[in-house]
């Protein structure tokens, strides 16, 4: 990969016999660094973990990272970035349900209102991900948080 | 006067309902009027109760997503086309209705509505003008 583009991330150790590592797949998704860091170190650095090649799922023949439903989530202040993404096949189709949390301090009474939140991230993921999404709105705190390698998506497909 | 309508987010999953309601009832507090609006995934359960603050307060504590909404408490004359008189009232004034529904209990005789308008002020001032009753908080704790 050149730098600065993004891939996963392969180790091999340089100086162990005994041991060595050749190749490892790391499964981490991440790039390349050039240049000198903040902090003064001029080695080529590698940038936080995106996410994990393993996480990848493919709705609709969309290759589809977790981590880009959470970046568009992230960005809409009604609901929590915590998520969970259901894919399902119905009649031979592909379909993507992601649920979110809807915040408390943002639930007004309003269906209305609630009904074009849906639409609203409904629309901003599909701006990201290509393909449109069911969105469902959970109460608050009923999604498992997630710790590092949280289960995140549920495939109920049998391919 | 408008009246305070509990509205509560609800998880369309099984038990939910019944976990505030049984909620509410270790809080010694009445159900007056009681609607359901669902969608597949989710409800908004919205009450009349005859202790909003407290009601509210305890569904908070116990991590509810719940608000208040400002909603009217009409008598209605219970006959047929009681209800239909209040809402060509309405309909007169272009008024529109977003959901309503009925009251458990009646007052004086008469049967009551929860009417939720996008105009209130508008509502409440042509239903004032055409005679026509409505509640105030006091009241529904009395029912």
């Amino acid at each position: 990969m050149p730098d600065g583009q993004e891939g996963e991330l392969v180790l091999t150790t340089l100086q162990r016999e005994g041991m060595p590592i050749l190749r490892y797949r790391t499964r981490d998704l991440t790039r390349m660094i050039k240049g000198t860091c903040r902090c003064g170190r001029t080695h080529r650095r590698i940038e936080r973990i995106k996410g994990r090649s393993d996480d990848m799922f493919i709705v609709k023949g969309v290759n589809i990272f977790p981590s880009q439903i959470e970046t568009v989530l992230m960005e809409i202040p009604e609901v929590d970035a915590n998520f969970l993404v259901i894919v399902d096949r119905k009649n031979g189709l592909d379909e993507l349900t992601v649920q979110v949390e809807i915040k408390r301090e943002y639930f007004t009474g309003n269906l209305q209102q609630l009904r074009e939140l849906q639409e609203r991230i409904s629309a901003q993921l599909k701006n990201m991900i290509i393909v449109t999404p069911r969105v469902e709105l959970v109460e608050p705190g009923t999604i498992p948080p997630s710790t590092g390698k949280a289960k995140r998506v549920i495939d109920k497909r049998r391919l | 006067m408008p009246i305070r309508q509990v509205s509560i987010f609800l998880e369309n999953r099984l038990g939910r309902l019944s976990e505030v309601v049984s909620l509410l009832a270790k809080n010694s507090i009445n159900i007056r009027a009681l609607a359901l609006a669902d969608k597949a995934d989710y409800g908004i359960l919205r009450l009349i109760v005859n202790d909003t603050d407290r009601a509210l307060e305890i569904l908070r504590q116990e991590l509810f997503s719940v608000n208040e909404t400002p909603v009217l408490a009409v008598e209605v004359d219970d006959r047929p086309g009681g209800l239909a008189e209040v809402l060509a009232i309405l309909v007169q004034n272009s008024i529109n209705v977003e959901y309503m529904y009925a009251f458990v209990a009646k007052s004086g005789g008469k049967a009551v509505v929860v009417l939720r308008v996008e105009d209130l002020e508008k509502a409440e001032r042509v239903l004032s003008y055409n005679e026509r009753k409505l509640l105030r908080e006091e009241e529904i704790q009395g029912l």
